[in-house]
């Protein structure tokens, strides 16, 4: 009856875990026996806490992993251009959900440019980028305190020779706050 | 006292007399070989001292004047007027009237040589001493009676032809000049390149300005004083320049015979620049 | 028969009187395009070791810098004049030099110098200029500047600009600089230096101050600093970019770019960094903006109708009007001093290119022979261009003059140099 009771609890918790206000949500396990339910509870805790630390650690590796679309997070540009392009829209989709799962991340988008043309005006050009990318994310429901967007221009381009070279530095980059 | 009908004859050929006149009168001043070569003294014939070829005419007038060994003086000597006009005026009237509507075509063609192409001008004293070279009274007589022809095909209005035998005399008064001019255009030529040289149009702007300088020159090529400035650029630094130019070609090649240099004493010299020479 | 005769002879007379024209020569075109001067060193015993200091030789570096002046050597010379009377002009007309400069230098107390100069002219043999200067050491190549600026003008009737400062950007060990230099690159001197990025340096039309962008903040962010006292304030942090700074032609405003309202737009703000008013509205990037001296239009780089063009609208506001028409890809617009030229670069089948466009009749030239330029910038006398290029992988600056014909590369000032901007007459 008892470890009956504990799994429901634990189930229950681990649920409440995965909704929005579930890392403060403690729900109070009933009372059934003083000396008995105190030690249940502190067990219960344990191991609510120990789920809730492996469900974000899996988040977390998720962000790392490399056979996961989240560890992906440059999108890529043609010239002077700042169109996300269809094949980065599932890359773009699977961070917002992040994002709409775990409502205190926040990320950076960083915009870069090759370094060809103005650095003003490619400094624009990769705001743009960022920008562009943002959208994509609020059109997900993603909200503006989440997202803050940032461009380098072509400050952080590398002095190519090749348009292969020139492709790697028209890009913007999705940076956790964490990271 | 004059008869009614000789009165009327002697107005029309007292117009006449004058319009002819006139014709002479404005071919002598439109026509630059008269410039070249001085008439010394009015009423003398023998005029040339140092010419190659002697028995090349000298000015019209005189020829009538006087009646010198000068062959084609002596051929046009008969003729109540002077060479240069086209026809002889005792011809029929009807010559005259043609040799009337004629002048307009011709005053055209003696003014080609005031233009400052110096080289076209060359050209023609060149060609016609040519010609020239064979005149002899038969031959004058002929050319003005081939004249008087092509004035009978009044719709062929050509100048050139027309005016040949018009050029005739000033031409061959200039033939005799035609060396000294083939020297002078030769000496204009070298002085031009030499200056041009040392023209810097870098500070002279990106408009197209226009500066004219007079120089005296000594017969060393050396100028005399400074080049005295005419017309200005517009910018100092661009008049300054070009005065330095000048100065920078010295000594300026000049003919060596006194009679053509006396051509270069004092020269004017217009420069643009800015446009491609 | 007399009568005719009568004629005749009057004519003759007539003519005898001689109408002897002046014979007239025509002289078109020029194939001189330097000036022969000779610069006698001033110092009458040059010390060793000064000699890259020595006023005569930056006075003929300055010069032939130019491309104007051919400068000669003098030392072949056994008189070596120093006052006008020692000149013998004829040593100079051997030569060739047809102008002359000697001068003098003479040690005062007090660790300063009197420097004396006069400009000859060999061909007509007169004094062109006399001048004398009291100074310090320390002043000592700012003066010789300052006399090939005099003799620049003189000879050519255009204004000099050898006396004038640039400022840019050295990005060295991982450090970004902002320099400020003589013209011709010696005498560097650091306005601010940072781990991040320095862009777009903007002088004050009087010269005292220089905006910029700085990355310090870990965004772009709009400083002024001063280049007397070394202090400075931020102009503009709002949110988002805040960049591209440039003086009015009265020093009283800026116009900016920022970002906060979504797009890059061009706005306007007072010099101490109050009254920002919009002054572009489009849905495109406009950016890059630089007053006419006039302060009436204010050009500026967009996109708004596809790639990017430049562009012009009135500094009151108003509609923008637009200004380039050849090519896909016109940036970084700089308007001339007189208000006539349009300089800017152009992308083209080589590269990105500076070109020249004149206002008013819209013809373009290009005139860098570099494929990787960016910020054109022109002298104050508007003769000279000055931008930035990639010469072997490292950022270098060159100069190119207006009417395409002289070209240099400046001095090497060690790292990858960029950004640079041409200061204001003195």
């Amino acid at each position: 009856m008892n470890k009956s009771l504990l799994m429901s609890v634990l189930l229950a918790s681990v649920l409440a875990a995965c909704s929005n206000n579930a890392v403060k949500n403690k729900p109070a396990a009933p009372v059934v026996d003083s000396a008995q339910s105190s030690q249940a509870a502190a067990d219960a805790e344990a191991a609510r806490l120990a789920a809730e630390k492996a469900a974000a650690d899996a988040d977390l590796a998720a962000l790392k992993d490399p056979n996961n679309i989240l560890s992906k997070r440059s999108v890529y540009f043609d010239f002077d251009k700042d169109e996300v392009k269809p094949e980065y829209r599932a890359l773009v989709d699977a961070h917002a959900k992040f994002l709409l799962a775990h409502p205190k991340s926040k990320v950076a988008i960083q915009g870069n440019a090759d370094n060809r043309g103005s650095r003003e005006y490619n400094l624009s050009l990769g705001q743009r980028r960022s920008v562009a990318v943002k959208k994509v994310m609020n059109l997900a429901g993603v909200q503006e305190a989440q997202i803050e967007t940032v461009s380098y221009g072509e400050e952080k381009a590398n002095a190519c020779k090749d348009e292969a070279c020139f492709q790697q530095d028209r890009r913007a980059d999705i940076v956790y706050d964490h990271e | 006292m004059i008869r009614q009908h000789e009165k009327t004859m002697a107005w029309q050929a007292g117009a006449f007399t004058f319009l002819v006149h006139g014709v002479l009168f404005a071919l002598l001043l439109f026509s630059i070989h008269w410039k070249s070569v001085q008439p010394m003294n009015v009423a003398e014939v023998e005029l040339w001292d140092t010419l190659p070829t002697p028995k090349v005419s000298v000015q019209p007038p005189p020829p009538v004047v006087e009646p010198e060994p000068v062959k084609p003086v002596e051929a046009v000597k008969p003729e109540p007027k002077p060479a240069p006009p086209p026809t002889q005026e005792p011809k029929a009237e009807i010559q005259i009237k043609k040799e009337a509507v004629k002048p307009p075509p011709k005053v055209e063609k003696p003014k080609e040589p005031p233009k400052p192409e110096k080289v076209k001008e060359e050209v023609k004293p060149k060609e016609v001493p040519k010609k020239e070279t064979k005149v002899d009274p038969d031959a004058l007589k002929k050319l003005q009676q081939e004249m008087l022809a092509e004035d009978a095909k009044m719709d062929k209005q050509e100048p050139s032809k027309s005016a040949g035998p018009a050029q005739v005399k000033p031409a061959a008064v200039a033939q005799v000049g035609g060396a000294n001019q083939n020297e002078v255009s030769k000496y204009v030529g070298l002085i031009t390149n030499k200056i041009k040289q040392h023209v810097n149009k870098q500070v002279c702007g990106s408009g197209k300005p226009e500066l004219i300088f007079n120089i005296s020159l000594m017969p060393t090529g050396e100028v005399i004083g400074h080049p005295k400035l005419l017309k200005s650029s517009g910018m100092m630094a661009c008049d300054d320049a070009v005065e330095r130019a000048i100065l920078e070609s010295q000594p300026l090649p000049v003919p060596t015979q006194a009679e053509v240099f006396s051509q270069f004493r004092e020269l004017k010299l217009k420069f643009r620049p800015n446009e491609d020479g | 028969m007399m009568k005719q005769r009568f004629f005749i002879l009057l004519l003759i007379s007539l003519f005898s009187l001689g109408v002897r024209a002046e014979l007239t020569i025509e002289i078109m075109g020029g194939a001189a395009n330097q000036i022969p001067i000779a610069v006698v060193p001033f110092d009458a015993s040059p010390v060793a070791g000064a000699q890259q200091n020595s006023i005569s030789n930056i006075i003929n570096a300055d010069l032939k810098r130019s491309g104007l002046f051919r400068t000669l050597e003098t030392r072949g010379v056994a008189n070596q004049p120093h006052q006008v009377a020692d000149v013998k002009y004829s040593d100079w007309l051997g030569i060739q030099a047809q102008a002359l400069t000697i001068g003098t230098v003479e040690p005062l107390p007090g660790n300063r110098m009197k420097v004396a100069f006069r400009l000859l002219d060999v061909l007509k043999q007169n004094q062109l200029l006399a001048m004398e200067f009291t100074i310090t050491q320390s002043q000592q190549r700012m003066t010789a500047h300052k006399i090939a600026d005099m003799i620049y003008e003189k000879l050519t009737g255009e204004k000099g600009v050898f006396a004038t400062r640039i400022s840019y950007v050295n990005k060295a060990n991982g450090r970004y600089s902002l320099e400020v230099a003589d013209a011709d690159g010696f005498n560097p001197q650091t306005v601010v230096s940072s781990k991040e990025p320095l862009i777009s340096p903007s002088w004050s039309p009087d010269g005292t101050k220089i905006a910029y962008v700085s990355f310090e903040k870990k965004k772009p962010v709009i400083y002024v600093q001063s280049l007397v006292s070394g202090q400075r304030y931020v102009l503009a942090n709002f949110k988002g970019n805040n960049s591209a700074p440039a003086w009015s032609p009265d020093g009283s405003k800026l116009a900016i770019v920022l970002t906060y309202s979504a797009n890059s737009q061009v706005y306007i703000i007072n010099a101490d960094g109050s009254g920002l008013k919009q002054l572009t509205y489009s849905s495109g990037i406009d950016t890059e903006p630089d007053w006419s001296p006039d302060g009436a239009f204010v050009y500026f780089t967009s996109n708004r109708g596809g790639g990017p063009q430049i562009y012009r609208i009135p500094s009151s506001g108003g509609d923008a009007k637009r200004v380039t028409f050849e090519g896909a890809y016109n940036v970084s617009p700089h308007v001339s001093p007189d208000g006539k030229l349009l300089t800017y670069i152009k992308q083209d089948s080589s590269g990105f290119r500076v070109a020249i466009q004149d206002i008013e009749t819209g013809q373009v030239q290009t005139r860098s022979d570099t494929s990787q330029d960016e910020s054109p910038s022109f002298a104050p006398n508007g003769r000279i261009i000055l931008y930035a290029t990639n010469v072997g992988g490292k950022g270098t600056l060159a100069a190119v003059s207006s009417d395409g014909r002289v070209k240099q590369r400046l001095t090497d000032a060690g790292g990858d140099v960029r950004e640079p901007s041409w200061g204001p007459a003195n």
